[in-house]
This record gives C-alpha cells, structure tokens and sequence, in this order.
C-alpha cells in the first residue's frame, strides 16, 4: 500500500463531534459508520427471526406426519423464511458491510449521499414489520413459496398485498443504497486510488450496485403487475383474462438470477480480504478476479430460464440455457483457483476469519458443483423443486453468504469495536456451523435424489431417517449461531484493546485508522503514491 | 447548509447551538454536481427498466 501523507487527519477527535443521545442518534444519523452498524444489527435480529421460521419448518419435518403447524402455516413459514432471508438478513448485511468498509477503504469522509442513507436503512424495518405481522392478518401470511409465483398470488388475502408492499420498500432501499454506493466508489476515492488498486470488496459491491440497480425494477414491476391482476381487473398472469402465469416466471427470474449473483459477490469480496490477510501474500490474479467477478455479472442476466426447465421449453432453449449455465462455472473456478493460490505457499494462520473462509471455498464450490448439475436439463426434470435443490441453493446461501458475513464480521469486528474478539468462541462457533450445516443439508442431498418434494409438511416414510437428521442438525445450526451474539456483545463490552493493524498480513486503508474508527475519517483525503 | 436540515438534525449543532460543519458538507461543489449527476443517471435507469418491463410485458399479457 502507498504511503499516506496527512493519514493521521482521522486520528484526533474533532471538537464538533457531538451527537443527540438514545434512540435519536440513530435515527437521525447520517454517519456511513452508524448506519453500517444498524444494517449488521438489523440483519441479524432477521437472520434470527427466519432462523425462527426454519427451526418451525425443521420441527413439522421431523418426522412423518403433521405435528407443529398445519400445511397452510407451513406454506407462510417457507414463504417468509425465504423473503426475510434474502431481503431482510444476507442482503443487509451486505450493505452494512459496504456502509461500513467502502469509505474506510478508499479514503473517503462519508458516503457520497448521507442523508439517503439514513433513509436506504429506515426503510427497512417498515417492510421487515409488514413481512412479520402479515402472519397475523387473516388469511395468514403469503404461502406461494419466495418467488410469488401466480396463479397463487393472485388468489391469496391481504397477507400477500403485505408482502408485495414489502418487496417493494425493500427494492426501493436496496436501489437507493446502491446508487450511493456507486456514486461514492466512482467518484469519491481518495487521490491515487485508481479503479485497478481499489481493495477487491469494493470492486465487488461496485458490479453488485450496478445488478442491483438493473434488475430490482424489474422485480418491482412483476410484483407490480401481480397488485393490479388482483386488484385493478387486469390479468397479466391470469390465464383465465388471457394472461399467462409463465410470464411471471419469466420476469421474476430474469431478477431472481441476478439476485443471487447479488448476494454471492459481495461475499466473494469479502473472502478475498480475509485470505490474503491470512495468507500473509497479496491476493493472486486481482485483475483476473475483478474480470471474473465481472463476467460472473454479465452471465448472471442470461441464464434465468434455467429455473423453470419444467415449464415447457423448446429444446433448442434448453439447450441454450443449460450451456449458458454451465458457462458460469468458467469465471467461478478462475476465483476459485486464485484464492487456493493466494493461499499456495503463504504464511498461513487460521484464526476465525480465515476458517470461515476456507469454509466458504469448500462448501461454496460445493454448492456450485450441485449447481452445475442442475444445470444440466434432464438432470434438472428429474431434481426439480425436490430438496437436492434445496440443499443446492442453502450451500450457497448459508455456506457461501452467511459463511462470508462471518468471516467479515470477525475481521473487522476488532475495528469496528476496538477490541479483539474472543478467539476461542469465535473457533467453537465456526465448528458448531461447520458440522450442523453440513448434518442439516448435505442428508437433502440424498433426500431429494431420493425423490422428496419441497415445500411439503408432510412426507412418505422412506424419507423419514434423513429428514431427522437435518432437523437435529438444524436446530444445533440454529442454536450455534447464538455463539456469535455472545462473541460480539462480548466484544462491545471490553476485551483486549485493539491496535489499528490486528492483522499482520492486512492491507488497506481501513488499518490506517485506529480502532476503533473514530466517528469521522478521512475528512481530509489521504493521497495513494 | 439548509436550516430545515439543520433544525431536523441535531447533531449537526454543537453544544453551543451554532451550526457545524461535517465531512459532507466540506464536499465542494463540483463534487456535489458529479454525485448528483451519476445518481440521477443511475435513478434514471432504474425507472426505465421498470417502466421498460411493465410496459412491454404489461402489453403482451393483456
């Protein structure tokens, strides 16, 4: 890294420092650090309430039979398990992540539209309260499955508007936040920081933003069209108006492809912080991951169809499809080499981070290569909406995203804070989630080759040992997670004092500051020779 | 700096009650203008690819 004249600007304490006390503070603040923090927080309480929805689902599937909730109950737990999930936890906690880091990282004072993010995070708990409380209404909660596929959602009660409003708040604050942050990184870095020495997190978030941007409009106009076939006479998707419901299918994965590309590379840009950190060596190929990330990105807005093989496809789009897919796998394994060969010969230590991350590799190339066999046609027929599908995708969700946010948030939980977390909880926590996410989903694997469909509360007894297996794994997942809150209060509390660099082999400008990052940083530029 | 703003957010104010200047609003003006302009252009595009979608595949469902 370039030297930094005037880098110990941030270090005093400026005098105008001054903010209002309590619940006002954060609601008022326009400081990127504060609402980088909300974000993690509130990601987290939703990771615990969609934990919650799944630990439900996890005790209905324990064995044969209906025990917990009833089937319709049970349709709304696996609906907003997958909404809160996506749109509430791993989506947020990315945003916190970049609100946090983004202008530590390239040298700038804030985000480039403060006030506008304060608004992208308040928007938030208005949509997670509409998304939690639509349960109450009558008629329950949406049941048609994340996706919102019609003819379903067109036929369900006011808990549905609930959650279409809810989509829309939440694209709303993901479009806003993302213009911030692609206004900040391309004009906002710090004199010296050209685009090709940009820390890779925020290259990642940077080709993020811009999926964001193209494709939650898109989502909002499905959700849209859904509100007014039920409530305005038009029938978009409604066959019996001459609408078409595989339209919808067509719409919603042109964003729901993207969508996942939208919550996977910001993890690859964590991960590959925290090898090279760990690796004591600069990360290998960083011009070739940036391109990868990149054509990952491009991909990711032609392959949709690939979701709804079933749906009846001319072969010469499936075809199409199935290679498309198969393509991705191209600029995936040059990531995937490129972080084994940062780690090849490096001074290597495995401290939390870095166990997660190497979690990650394992687990998300896992994940992939599942991936890839759905990608294959008539492999897909077969697996369609069966659990290998569902055990595909938690591999990449859970193993690939959550797994990331871990590694970040030990990280830079010694800068955030200003002091080191606990290390010996922070391994207990990586290895409980190590070996109940693997005893949760691995066993889907065999369940759905097996032939057991999703999104049912009941099943045929063959499926009845694997199924509890993944329930006790599921609830040792779930209960792991609690390690996590205690490593975390544990570091706000106190604990050993933090210096700026904690981590030998860190680079970056972030570690310019102290720990914990004062309020405000880098009010006067730091110039990169 | 606005007095709307300020009045809404207090701690743009030190203790002494007079306005503060934070890291935002030392931005220069040029700046100001680029932000603006590269959020209006993104915004821009978000609303048409919605308007985009809902009216070309808005049209072939009716």
């Amino acid at each position: 890294m370039a030297a930094i004249p005037g880098g110990a600007d941030h270090a005093h304490d400026h005098g105008h420092d001054h903010h209002p006390g309590g619940i006002m503070r954060w609601v008022t603040t326009t400081n990127h650090k504060d609402i980088g923090s909300m974000y993690l927080w509130f990601s987290f309480a939703m990771f615990i309430v969609g934990g919650i929805m799944a630990l439900v689902i996890r005790a209905e599937l324990f064995q044969p039979g209906l025990q917990v909730v009833d089937p319709d109950r049970f349709n709304q737990m696996t609906t907003l398990h997958g909404l809160i999930m996506v749109f509430g936890a791993i989506m947020p906690a990315f945003v916190g992540f970049a609100n946090w880091m983004i202008p530590l990282m390239i040298g700038a004072s804030d985000m480039a539209f403060a006030r506008m993010n304060n608004w992208s995070f308040w928007l938030l708990p208005p949509a997670a309260i509409l998304l939690t409380t639509s349960l109450l209404v009558p008629g329950g909660a949406a049941a048609s499955g994340w996706t919102l596929y019609p003819p379903l959602t067109v036929q369900m009660g006011i808990g549905m508007d609930m959650a279409i409003f809810a989509v829309h708040i939440l694209g709303i604050s993901s479009i806003m936040g993302s213009i911030n942050i692609v206004t900040t990184i391309l004009n906002m870095r710090a004199p010296g920081m050209t685009l090709m020495k940009m820390p890779l997190f925020c290259w990642t978030w940077l080709i993020t933003a811009y999926l964001v941007i193209a494709v939650m409009p898109v989502l909002a106009g499905a959700v849209t069209m859904i509100l007014t076939d039920r409530h305005f006479g038009t029938s978009f998707f409604n066959a019996a108006g001459g609408g078409d419901p595989v339209l919808y299918q067509h719409i919603f994965w042109f964003f729901g492809h993207p969508e996942v590309y939208i919550i996977a590379i910001p993890a690859f840009g964590v991960v590959s912080q925290v090898i090279p950190a760990f690796s004591r060596k600069p990360l290998f190929g960083y011009a070739s991951m940036v391109y990868a990330t990149s054509s990952i990105a491009i991909l990711s807005f032609i392959v949709w169809a690939h979701h709804m093989y079933t749906v009846g496809m001319p072969v010469a789009g499936q075809l199409y499809f199935m290679f498309a897919t198969m393509l991705i796998a191209v600029p995936t394994g040059v990531k995937v080499f490129n972080w084994v060969a940062t780690m090849w010969r490096g001074s290597l230590s495995f401290e939390t981070p870095m166990l997660f991350s190497i979690g990650f590799l394992f687990l998300f190339t896992l994940g992939g290569f599942s991936g890839l066999v759905l990608s294959m046609t008539a492999v897909d027929v077969q697996l369609h909406d069966s659990y290998y599908v569902v055990a595909h995708f938690h591999y990449v969700m859970v193993a690939g995203a959550l797994f990331s946010a871990y590694a970040g948030a030990y990280y830079w939980l010694p800068k955030w804070t200003g002091h080191m977390y606990d290390e010996k909880l922070g391994k207990l926590h990586f290895w409980l989630s190590i070996i109940f996410f693997n005893m949760t989903f691995f066993v889907q694997h065999f369940l759905g080759l097996a032939g057991m469909p999703r999104r049912i509360p009941d099943y045929s007894l063959q499926f009845a040992e694997f199924n509890m297996i993944s329930s006790i794994g599921a609830f040792g997942f779930g209960l792991s997670q609690l390690v996590f809150l205690v490593v975390v209060l544990k570091c706000l509390k106190g604990g050993e004092k933090a210096p700026a660099k904690p981590w030998d082999g860190a680079e970056g400008l972030e570690w310019t500051v102290p720990s914990p990052a004062p309020h405000h940083t880098f009010e006067t530029p730091p110039v990169l020779k | 700096m606005d007095r709307a703003v300020a009045c809404t957010t207090p701690h743009l104010r030190n203790a002494a009650g007079a306005e503060v200047i934070t890291g935002a609003e030392r931005m220069d003006e040029e700046l100001r203008r680029r932000n603006l302009r590269t959020a209006l252009w993104l915004g821009a595009t978000a609303v048409a690819v919605f308007v985009a979608f809902v009216a070309r595949y808005g049209m072939s469902g009716q």
